[in-house]
């Protein structure tokens, strides 16, 4: 927004100044990762003894190997996509129910409404009910388990509201007066107005059912159905575990190139992967929404 | 379910394809009737090979169907539980009426908060009738722990090897220096200080880790200074003891505490394995040969030794036994021969088929097929021990630890007896059997008696033993840490906190169910004068 | 449908009152309705049926009678909740520990968003956002294992310390050290993600509003301070009263990686605390009783922030 305008002398050394504290943020965000990343192509007798920083020491492919050899890692992966595209969709879909009409204020019952959402971002019954309905339900050990108890955040709800309502009524009054009615308005008027703040809900939404596991792990047995990040947990689990196991004398048979931690950065790298890689599509409509903001009066 | 009808109808050779057509059709059904589920909880360790089957469906599982289920009228299922959060999912299982007929864990105050809640079934009619074999397979010294009030609610496993604990210092440092293996901790403190001082194998002082401690590993060390010889059998009996459960309030504790204080101040020791949560520190520290001297479980760590030596060519360990209490006795606490506990919930409608399910798997061949598989495929013979074949393909069938988690009568991998179990426990470690055996032997010797549990369930012990397992990590810190001039009020504030915490209430139930057992004791005589 | 739109209710021909009239209302606004309809059984059914499950904060539950059989025993849960001395110990650090995050923590997405617009290499300015998200992505526990390499007394920084004869900082083993440490890894894993929010809203913002303020003389703070902040100040004020309402409710897995017996002191929270004595120890009649206790604490705070922000004659949450 700044291009167009004659850059001064002190611009550009503000500039300067901008360009390397977000560097040095950056740095401070990505070493980490090199680690991470060095660590997936290190040897087991490197990271054993310490060894590894920010490069691979005795390079090895041996974690990807067993990673990519792994086949239930693919179908998790696929589950996961499958998951957390139905997840999203049905989540906006529902919050936008929600928020649309709550931004109507003359709606009757409009405060009660709120009231009855808002509670449940506070109180809860526990895992033992929740469980108890699941079962009851036959949601155990289906999609569908990871899907519904979650499909509406109520942060994220109040986040969309806040949004509708900052748009100007004079469009939506407009509309109303030329015969439009509720949904008409919602579809061709508020939502498209709205774009940033969808893409940034529908990433927060798509970003949480990625990264959540805890719900599966309660729900998920079936190891055809389970999300990548369970694996990943499993994973990382099974490095503490055989210290127990040794406890409870049982053999940890079959000792090989891999450690647990080569083989767990590996899973980090190909967990995350995918939503990075999406990123730049949403980021797009994060840019629409700004072109759309010259539509506003 | 098809296929498992035309396995059964191939045994009952003769039988045509029209009745093939009618029993699909029609006696599906009924034959699926007279068949019962029963359902098994089995750890999910998430370490599945790749490549290999899923955990509840494999050679293993289907060995189990074929030769029990198939047998007894059973169809098998396992029940899937996360083993790192083990005990919340058997809380929810059970809590929502959907735990599986057999379940088990490792704690027993999990188990006696069961039983308070009237939640678990009485075994001793259906083991009476169906559990000659396993009864002898187990024996009463491990059965004993399953009783409660006299009830048998639950079947403990049978642990194989004593999961007990040695120490082990650095042989090639102390020649070094011209000074013999400790016999005492006096001796023990010299060595590793000079380990600190000397530097002996010129790594560099502050790199020497001179006595390497983990979780529970310094227990025997300080339950080493608690006065034996003045004991009473009611002290004995009714204040906490054992591996898991420490206590400030023995006699002599104090001392103990103020000398791990004194070792940490001089550099010996330090607590960091309370944020080395996976053992990682640990492991890199005796790889690279910085370590003097540790505690810890047999055979932990003897993996590493391979590594080492890569390392540092000369490193070497040698077994002590050093740490004598006021008696001159190394005496040790040690584990009961019970290992995981199985029950049974309330509402199931199997436990027979609970009772002939183990009673099955105590025939010596069938835990010895779950735990060691085929001869040639999976492992070689050897005299008389197996020894595991380490090929891709045989790793793919036994990844590691389920196999145990499924012959869930045993804990540790059982060969005939005792004996030959250890022997081939120590095969695990090529090079260091020698090692592996004497520090067995040394962890076992003049051990404290294990004391036979209280028959009465304690239900303070079950309601406050978590918080105060918690809490003690917090309180050894502090005490540990403190400067010595104000050791003992830390240790008096900490004491003080533990006993308000519950300690207090575990003791005076015990003190209430210790006159009720055990009517003829004064509680005043020695603590070895009655078991 | 268009003539129902055309007798707006807020005309003000119609009386405010009475019942027709409000039945008619209704009619008119059934799309609204209709929307709200699959919502409210969701909610009723995922999040009100299972709250029975509260009543066991009142009970001496037993998990094999269930929350109908099991006796009532009053109000004895929370005595024994408010008799125990960790529970204030643990009130306490919740709220010390969410109060320094709002702090230390609210602000920086919000800086570091506006950094990022006012970058003028679009390249640039992506390819930061997608780095800057990616300790979002890692989970706790692995950031607890970085952070042990990283901070541990024998770790990297440590290590680096003593190389120029340096005492060791202990990061991670001594209260105060580890509350800093603490709260910077959480800065560092949340403030990149949490600069969407803003982003989203700073793209919202009207351009003329930029380009009258450079017409006027504004410099680029003047521009940041004047037009900036105040277009997104709603979203600011949302998110501060949201994060207020929370502030006795505190994540799980960050203070339960964290946290170890050297700094229990300060790391023991409400809900490390449920987690323990609720799924670990199985009492869950205790660990309800301190969960409704936190909730309602929640909800004080959050109405009354609502209530403040009101009378500041801001928008709310409402």
């Amino acid at each position: 927004m700044a291009n167009r305008r004659m850059r001064t002398r002190a611009d550009k050394i503000i500039d300067g100044i901008i360009v390397t504290v977000v560097f040095l943020v950056v740095i401070i965000c990505v070493a980490p990762l090199f680690n991470i990343l060095a660590l997936s192509f290190s040897g087991r007798v490197a990271i054993n003894a310490g060894r590894v920083t920010f490069f691979p020491v005795d390079f090895t492919l041996e974690p990807w190997k067993a990673l990519i050899m792994t086949q239930s890692i693919f179908s998790s992966m696929t589950f996961t996509i499958i998951l957390t595209v139905t997840f999203t969709t049905l989540a906006m879909a529902l919050t936008i129910c929600v928020a649309y009409p709550l931004t109507k204020k003359k709606l009757h019952g409009r405060n009660a409404i709120q009231v009855i959402f808002f509670f449940t971002m506070y109180f809860g019954g526990g895992i033992i009910p929740e469980y108890i309905l699941m079962k009851t339900l036959g949601l155990t050990n289906t999609m569908w388990v990871l899907v519904f108890p979650g499909v509406i955040s109520i942060f994220n709800m109040i986040i969309l509201k806040s949004f509708f309502l900052s748009l100007p009524d004079s469009l939506q009054e407009a509309a109303l007066i030329d015969g439009a009615n509720h949904l008409q308005i919602l579809m061709r008027i508020v939502l498209p107005l709205s774009m940033p703040v969808l893409a940034t809900l529908s990433l927060f939404y798509a970003v949480g059912r990625w990264n959540g596991f805890q719900d599966a792990l309660i729900y998920i047995t079936d190891p055809k159905i389970s999300p990548i990040q369970l694996k990943l947990y499993q994973i990382i689990n099974s490095v503490a575990d055989a210290e127990i196991m040794k406890n409870e004398g049982i053999v940890a048979l079959g000792e090989s190139e891999l450690t647990g931690d080569n083989i767990r950065s590996a899973c980090i790298l190909f967990a995350t992967a995918p939503i990075l890689v999406i990123y730049p599509f949403l980021q797009r409509h994060f840019i629409a929404g700004m072109t759309l903001g010259a539509v506003k009066e | 379910m098809l296929k498992r009808n035309s396995c059964a109808l191939r045994k009952t050779a003769g039988i045509g394809l029209a009745v093939l057509a009618l029993l699909i059709v029609g006696a599906v059904p009924v034959w699926a009737q007279s068949r019962k589920t029963l359902t098994v909880e089995l750890f999910d360790r998430g370490n599945l090979k790749p490549g290999a089957e899923p955990v509840d469906s494999n050679l293993w599982t289907r060995y189990i169907q074929q030769e029990f289920g198939d047998k007894y009228g059973y169809d098998v299922k396992f029940v899937l539980v996360p083993r790192s959060r083990e005990v919340d999912q058997l809380n929810i299982l059970m809590a929502s009426g959907s735990a599986p007929d057999i379940c088990f864990t490792y704690d027993r105050g999990v188990i006696q908060n069961y039983i308070k809640q009237g939640g678990v079934l009485d075994l001793e009619a259906a083991f009476d009738k169906y559990g000659a074999e396993l009864k002898a397979f187990l024996g009463d010294d491990v059965l004993q722990w399953g009783r409660f009030s006299g009830k048998l609610y639950s079947i403990p496993a049978r642990r194989v090897t004593l999961t007990n604990q040695g120490t082990l210092i650095r042989k090639d440092w102390l020649d070094k220096l011209g000074m013999k293996p400790p016999t005492n901790k006096a001796e023990f403190y010299q060595a590793i200080k000079a380990f600190k001082d000397k530097d002996p194998g010129n790594i560099g002082k502050d790199k020497i880790v001179p006595y390497k401690l983990a979780t529970y590993d310094y227990q025997q060390l300080a339950d080493s200074f608690i006065t034996y010889s003045k004991i009473t059998h009611r002290e004995y009996r009714t204040m906490s003891w054992g591996f898991l459960s420490p206590s400030l309030s023995r006699p002599g504790y104090i001392e103990g505490m103020r000398f791990l204080n004194k070792m940490y101040h001089d550099g010996l020791i330090s607590l960091d394995f309370f944020l080395d949560k996976e053992g990682k520190l640990a492991k890199e520290q005796i790889i690279n040969g910085r370590v003097g001297a540790f505690t810890c479980n047999v055979g932990v760590n003897f993996d590493l030794f391979k590594e080492m030596k890569l390392n540092v060519p000369s490193a070497e360990y040698i077994t002590v036994d050093c740490f004598e209490d006021d008696r001159g006795l190394t005496a040790k606490s040690s584990n009961s021969r019970a290992g995981l506990q199985i029950i049974v919930p309330k509402y199931s409608k199997n436990v027979e088929g609970v009772i002939k399910y183990l009673n099955w798997m105590s025939d010596p061949k069938v835990i010895f097929y779950l735990q060691n598989g085929i001869e040639g495929v999976h492992h070689t013979m050897e005299n008389g021990l197996p020894i595991m074949i380490d090929t891709e393909a045989a790793k793919k069938d036994f990844y590691s630890g389920n196999n145990v988690d499924l012959s869930i009568i045993a804990n540790g991998k059982f060969i005939k007896d005792d004996a030959t179990s250890l022997r081939a426990e120590a095969k695990r470690f090529p090079g260091y059997e020698n090692l592996f055996i004497t520090l067995y032997g040394n962890s076992l010797k003049n051990n404290n008696p294990v004391l036979p549990p209280f028959e009465t369930p304690l239900l303070n012990e079950a309601k406050y033993s978590g918080i105060l397992n918690t809490k003690w990590s917090e309180w050894l810190v502090r005490m540990v840490q403190a400067a010595p001039a104000d050791f003992d009020n830390v240790y008096a504030a900490g004491m003080k906190e533990q006993l308000d915490a519950g300690e207090k209430a575990i003791m005076d139930e015990k003190l209430q169910v210790y006159a009720k057992e055990f009517p003829m004791m004064k509680g005043t005589e020695h603590y070895m004068s009655v078991k | 449908m268009s003539q129902m739109a055309s007798t707006k209710p807020s005309s003000p021909t119609f009386r405010r009152t009475g019942f027709g009239i409000v039945l008619k209302e209704i009619r008119n606004d059934w799309i609204l309705y209709a929307l709200l309809a699959i919502p409210f059984v969701w909610i009723l059914v995922f999040k009100y049926f299972p709250m029975y499950g509260l009543i066991m904060a009142f009970q001496d539950y037993n998990m094999f009678q269930g929350v109908f059989a099991s006796p009532l025993i009053g109000l004895e849960n929370f005595k024994e909740m408010f008799s125990m001395q960790d529970f204030f110990r643990v009130l306490r650090n919740t709220l010390m520990l969410n109060f320094m995050d709002l702090i230390v923590g609210f602000p920086a997405p919000l800086i570091l968003a506006i950094l990022l617009t006012e970058l003028r290499s679009m390249a640039y300015k992506r390819l930061s956002q997608s780095i800057l998200y990616f300790p979002h992505f890692l989970s706790w526990v692995i950031i607890g294992g970085l952070a042990l390499q990283i901070f541990a007394p024998s770790g990297m920084i440590n290590n680096f310390l003593a190389t120029f004869g340096i005492d060791k900082v202990p990061f991670l083993t001594e209260k105060n050290h580890w509350l800093i440490t603490y709260i910077l890894i959480g800065v560092w894993q949340n403030a990149g993600w949490g600069t969407i929010i803003y982003l989203a809203a700073i793209a919202g913002i009207n351009e003329e509003l930029y380009d009258a303020a450079a017409i006027d003389g504004a410099g680029r703070f003047g521009r940041i301070w004047h037009i900036t902040i105040p277009s997104i100040r709603s979203t600011i004020i949302i998110l501060l009263i949201l994060s207020l309402g929370r502030i006795v409710s505190i994540g799980f897995d960050r203070p339960f990686v964290f946290q170890n017996p050297f700094v229990l002191e300060y790391g023991e929270v409400i809900s490390t605390y449920v987690y323990k004595i609720g799924m670990q120890y199985a009492r869950y009649s205790l660990s309800t009783a301190v969960g409704l206790f936190q909730s309602l604490i929640n909800i004080i705070l959050l109405v009354t922030a609502e209530y403040f922000t009101r009378k500041a004659g801001e928008r709310g949450i409402w």
